[in-house]
Parts: structure tokens; sequence; C-alpha cells
């Protein structure tokens, strides 16, 4: 920590009149921390951040290799569609981060598949590293396989786990959202339905089951539906995106 | 209703009591009362009870020790009790020692139980801080995790987005349309984008340019204005969005039944007229929320000064004499510029003449090659005339389509003909000439000046009717050689019969 940028705030806090500005994140944590700033200050600060899509073209390097990571690090769809889109950007130093960070998350999930294969080898009855494995599966193929066959391979295979757990616990409610997520993935509306009603029956706090569930409907047509769904969703206010949606089906 | 810490006391006091008494009976039957010892037994049950609760509690044990010793007193000296045995010196000893030990230890104990609540009042104050400062630690992670998913998501950048419409402010019309779409999808995550023009000149709307679409075959679809879903923005003059159609079963049935179906219609309104239609064809459900809704408000709202800056640009277009698409001059700007020149030709009796060439077979290169081969033909013609002239000509549009014409000062009749030869040639020789220029046909209009001519205009009506009957007289020529060419065809034929 730098100290004398510390005293240096602190001189400046029982100095009402200058108020302090935070020059990076870090400082507005530090300053938060420190009660130099309040919370409304530092939501406004945080506001005015630049944001990271811009800091991709960023001078520095560093700050465009680090806006890489963080957009990569997020693991979602849009964040890797969003990805997809800077391999072809006209920068070439930002179309190399990004196939790096493309090919490390790549890495890296084919790595935690190899181990919890490795597990289940060992441990063939575990529950759970099965359960393990199908989400791998599943987030593999939600996020980074675009060629339709082959997500469709990984999703069959996230299915056939989870159809050998849900013979042994029929009724739990992760297990059959899971396969209900996979089902609507692939297009398969009628038996996602199914799943997705059964989960919400034996959790009716799991938002998830009723976001998907909505999704299902949506990609009906069933617009009816969604707006019954999003209006008995218990959707908290920390899951933006999902609160989002439901603030705009909600009637 | 006796509370807590009163039953706690009386059942302390009791207990303690029966204790001593237990123990006098039990162990000392001799001395009951323990009358006669000094310091008293009680004095224990006195100095625990003010220890453990403090003063008044120390002291009413001491009063019951008192009174328990005086009934002890009375029964043991029964029947000779007389109240002088209760002022003796070892009764009133005792009396004085639990009082004063109550007084000592109940008063230590008060300032300790003070202490005490002191600092039990600070641990709630420190407990209430830290509760507060949880709260304040869980909102500030809401907030992180919410500013975190705005900023990956694109959605409250209304400086990135500003910054990124006003770029599209130096774009032509074609490429504006284009990064509107492309802009749309970046900042709303929707994955199918079009973007529909009105033409309320012939009642309808067309699709100017999308995005995320495989085939580009029905890029430039004509649609009816006041029909199917557009009828219904243009009615509202708001932003459509499937939820809102939903609403309605007849707007819902409207939607399904067309064919450019979209999750949402946002009109681009210049001075209160919609001029066109954003659409957002395909979005994930998750990206389709008040975020983006807000955004796609903030696009449409965003993209008029950019537009106004292109439909403002385009009429500069027009009002300069030069044609965009041949880059020559169009026919009015053509006759002023000529017109100097001819008066000079007269002023100084200099040769001067006007070249009209007519291309045929354009509209034959657009049905075959479509309009982007027809533009860039076009192009290549005026290229090549230009290429054919001097630096001093003049070359310009002609008063109808696929006319062009020359002004050559300085230059006879003999002078024209080496031009038109030299355009003959740049047409055939041409290292660069594409496929489709067989498909043209270049006639030439000349006139050259004659003292006898006194205006430019007669010059024009001249080269105009030379155009004609050379046209003509081609074109008769050519018809001829068919017909010539089918007779021998159908006489080879006869022959073959015969």
């Amino acid at each position: 920590m730098n100290w004398e940028r510390y005293l240096e705030l602190k001189r400046e806090r029982h100095r009402p009149q200058n108020r302090f500005r935070p020059e990076n994140e870090i400082e507005a944590k530090q300053a938060l921390a420190l009660g130099l700033i309040d919370i409304g200050q530092y939501v406004e600060y945080s506001l005015t951040l630049e944001p990271l899509l811009d800091s991709v073209h960023d001078p520095d390097p560093d700050v465009r290799k680090q806006a890489i990571r963080k957009i990569a690090e997020q693991r979602t769809p849009f964040s890797i569609r969003m990805l997809h889109n800077m391999l072809l950007d006209e920068d070439e130093e930002v179309r190399l981060y990004t196939a790096s960070e493309l090919d490390r998350l790549e890495g890296e999930m084919q790595k935690h598949i190899h181990q919890l294969r490795k597990k289940l080898i060992e441990n063939p009855n575990q529950l759970e590293i099965r359960f393990k494995l199908a989400k791998a599966y599943i987030e593999y193929a939600r996020l980074l396989l675009l060629d339709n066959n082959l997500r469709h391979f990984f999703l069959n295979k996230a299915i056939g786990i989870l159809n050998r757990n849900i013979a042994l616990q029929p009724n739990n409610p992760d297990y059959l959202f899971y396969r209900g997520w996979v089902y609507q993935m692939q297009g398969n509306y009628q038996k996602a339905i199914t799943d997705l009603t059964k989960t919400i029956k034996l959790n009716k706090r799991f938002a998830m089951a009723f976001l998907i569930l909505a999704e299902v409907y949506f990609e009906l047509g069933e617009y009816h539906y969604v707006k019954w769904i999003m209006n008995v969703i218990p959707v908290k206010k920390q899951q933006v995106e999902e609160y989002n949606v439901h603030l705009y089906w909600k009637t | 209703m006796l509370t807590k810490y009163l039953k706690d006391v009386i059942f302390s006091m009791a207990t303690f009591f029966l204790l001593v008494i237990s123990v006098n009976i039990m162990l000392f039957p001799d001395t009951p009362g323990f009358l006669g010892l000094n310091p008293h037994p009680y004095l224990i049950v006195v100095l625990l009870m003010s220890g453990r609760f403090g003063l008044k509690e120390g002291l009413l044990a001491a009063l019951l020790a008192s009174i328990i010793l005086s009934v002890y007193v009375f029964l043991e000296n029964q029947p000779y009790f007389s109240w002088s045995l209760l002022v003796e010196k070892s009764f009133l000893l005792s009396i004085i020692s639990y009082f004063l030990a109550a007084l000592i230890v109940g008063e230590m104990r008060g300032f300790n139980k003070s202490y005490e609540r002191t600092l039990r009042h600070e641990n709630i104050e420190l407990k209430e801080e830290r509760t507060r400062l949880k709260e304040q630690l869980e909102i500030v992670t809401e907030i992180k995790e919410e500013l975190e998913n705005r900023i990956i998501g694109q959605e409250e950048t209304v400086h990135s987005l500003y910054q990124s419409i006003k770029a599209l402010e130096t774009l032509n019309e074609k490429q504006f349309y284009q990064a509107l779409t492309q802009l749309t999808a970046r900042f709303t995550g929707a994955t199918k984008v079009s973007l529909y023009m009105i033409n309320y000149s012939q009642d309808s709307i067309q699709r100017v340019a999308q995005y995320g679409w495989p085939d580009e075959e029905g890029a430039q679809k004509k649609f009816p204005l006041y029909e199917d879903i557009f009828g219904l923005v243009l009615k509202f003059n708001r932003m459509l969005t499937i939820k809102e159609i939903s609403d309605d079963s007849e707007h819902l049935s409207i939607w399904e039944k067309c064919s450019h179906k979209a999750y949402a219609y946002v009109p681009i309104s210049m001075a209160s007229v919609i001029v066109g239609i954003l659409t957002v064809d395909d979005i994930p459900f998750l990206k389709l929320n008040i975020s983006t809704i807000r955004i796609l408000a903030l696009i449409a709202e965003l993209a008029v000064p950019a537009l106004k800056n292109i439909i403002k640009y385009q009429d500069l277009q027009e009002m300069v004499k030069i044609d965009p698409i041949t880059e020559l001059l169009k026919y009015d700007s053509f006759v002023s510029v000529a017109e100097v020149e001819f008066k000079k030709t007269v002023r100084y009796q200099l040769d001067f003449s006007l070249l009209f060439v007519e291309v045929t077979g354009l509209m034959q290169i657009k049905n075959r090659y479509g309009h982007d081969v027809h533009i860039e033909a076009l192009k290549w013609i005026s290229r090549k005339l230009q290429q054919a002239l001097r630096s001093i000509d003049i070359i310009g549009l002609g008063p109808q389509t696929c006319q062009f014409v020359l002004a050559l000062p300085v230059t006879n009749m003999e002078g024209m003909l080496a031009v038109i030869d030299r355009i003959k040639k740049l047409e055939k020789c041409a290292a660069d000439a594409p496929q489709w220029c067989k498909y043209l046909h270049l006639y030439y209009g000349t006139a050259s000046y004659h003292p006898s001519l006194d205006s430019l205009d007669s010059m024009i009506k001249l080269a105009q009717n030379s155009l004609k009957l050379n046209k003509a007289f081609k074109l008769r020529t050519k018809s001829s050689k068919k017909l010539r060419d089918k007779k021998d065809e159908l006489g080879t034929v006869s022959g073959v019969k015969a």
C-alpha cells in the first residue's frame, strides 16, 4: 500500500470542500473501505468508469490485456460471443490476446472435464462427481462450442449422465433442472417443460428454473406463459440481468 | 409477575440459608442457630448474596439472617426470653457484621456491575456497528456485481454508445444503415437486426440493411407501409415490443401473419415524422430486458442527428453540379460551361465541335447482372470517354439517360472524328474490358461550328439530329443484316432438306 497516498487521503478527508476523487477502481475500493467516500460516491465513480469494451483499445497494452481477460472471465455466452467478434478486430494485438484467452478458457474447461472423468473412474458411483461432470459438459457446450453437431454431442453426454443420476434420485431438483436446461438448448421444448415444471414443483425458490421455463415458452411463442412466469419468479435484485428481464415482462 | 432476576435472587437466598440451616441441624445439632459463634456462619450467606447480586440483595440477606438469628435466640431462651437478650454483645456483633459485609461487598459488586453494564453497552454498540458494516459490505458487493454486469454488457455505456453513433455521421448513407444495425447488435446483444426506411411518396417501406442474417437476398425488399405490423408502429408512433404486441390478441395475430417478425420495432423519428424502423429480429431471451429497451430508444434517438447529416449531405450532392456516379457534369451545368467555350469560339472565329454519345445495352446489363454492375458500367463508360479527351475538352451527361455530351474546343470535324476513333479503340481494345462490355453499343451525333450557327442551342440540336440519324441508320443496317442472316439460315435449312 502507498502510505504517502494514504496519508494524503486522510488529510483530504478532513477537508470537506475538497472531495477525494479516486484515480482507479482499486483506489476507489480502498477509499470506500477507509470511509473517505461513501457508497453513493463509489457508485457515482464506478458509473464513470471507462467501459470494458473501450479498454480493449486502450493505448496501454496492460489495460488492453486486462480488459480482454475480464471479458473472458465473465464466462457468459454473450461475453464469449463478444470475444469471437473480437477475433475479427482490426487491431492485431486485440485479435492475438483474444485468441489466447479463448484458448486458455477452452484449455481450462477441457482440463476440468478430464479431471472429473478421472475422478469418476476412481469412484464410479459418486453421484456428485457425475453431476459435476454433466455440468462441465453443459458449460463447455454452451459457451465454447459453435459447431452444432459437436454441441449436441456434448449435450447428449450430459443428458446420459443426468439420466443415470435421476434414475437413482428422481426428485432431485438440481438434476432435473440441468436436464431441462439441456433439452431447452437442444430445442426439445416439451421435455424441457416437463423437467423444469417438476423442478419448480420440488423447489419453489429455484429462480433459474423459472427463467429457463420462461425462455422455453418464449421460444415457443407462448408469450402469455412468459408473462405469467415472470410475475411469479422469485428473482433477487442482485441478479441484475434476470431482474431486468423480470422487470420487462412483469405486468 | 416475578422477573427472572427476582426469581434468581429468591432462589439463591433460600438455597444458601437452607444449606446453612441444614448443615447446622445435621452436623451441629447441639448449637442450634450457631448461637454464640463469631463470626457467625450466616455471614457466608450475606457475603455470597452481596457478592453475587449487589448491595440491595446483600442487605436483604443481612436482614433475613438477623431475623433467623433472632428467631433462634427467641426459641433457645423460651420461656425466659426477654428483649434484653437482643442487645447482647455477641448477638449485636453478628448483626453488625452482616450489615457491614453486605454494605462493603455489595458496594464493590455494584461498582463491578456498572462497569459490566458499560462494557455490555459498548459491546452492543460494536455489534450494531458490525451489522451496519456488514450491510454496507453487502450493498457494495451487490453494487459491484451489478456494475460488473452492466459494464460487460455495455448496457449502461451511454457515453460509448453516443461516441459510436457520433462516428456514424462520417459514413455515407449505405454504410450508415449497415453500421446502425451492427451497432444495435453490439450494444443490445441482439443476433439479428434489420433497418427499414420509409418512402412516403410510394407508401412503402424498404429493408435497407440487415445484420446477422445468413442470406442477403431479401436485403432490399420493399413492403407496403400501412399494412401489417409496420402500420401498427406508425399508428402508435412509439416502440413496440413483443410484450406489448402479445398484450393484444389482434396485434399478436397481425404480428404472427407478417413476414418480418421481430421482437422489437423501434421507430426512428425526425421532427416527429417516422423516417425509419429499426427491428430486433432475434435476441437471446435474457437480453430482451428493460436495459435493452432503454438502449434501443437511445439508439433511435441518437441516430437521428447522424441521419440528418447524411440527408443534408445528399441534398448538397444534389445541389452540386457533379453527378455522383459518373463524376461528370450534369447536363445543365455542362451547357453553362460549354456556352462559355462557344462564345469564345464565336468571338475569335475558332473551331468548336459537339459530340453526343448515346450508349445502349445498359438496361440489358442491369437485367442480367444487377444494379451494381449497371453502375459499374456507367462508371466504366465515363472513364473511357474521359480518357479519350484532352484536358481542355468538356464532358457531361446528356439531356437523356445513357447520353453523354462532349464539347471539344478548337477542334474541327476531322479532329472530332479522330476523337470518335479514339473512343472506339478504347472501347474495343481495353485490356480491362469486362464481360458485359459486349452488350454496349455506342452511337454518335456530331456538330461542328460554322459561322451560320448563332447559338449553342442550335449546335446541340444539330448534334442531336445527327445522333438520331446515326442511330436510325445503324439500327436499320443491323436489322437488315439480321434479316439477311436469317434468310441465309433458312436457305441452308431448306438446302439440307433438299
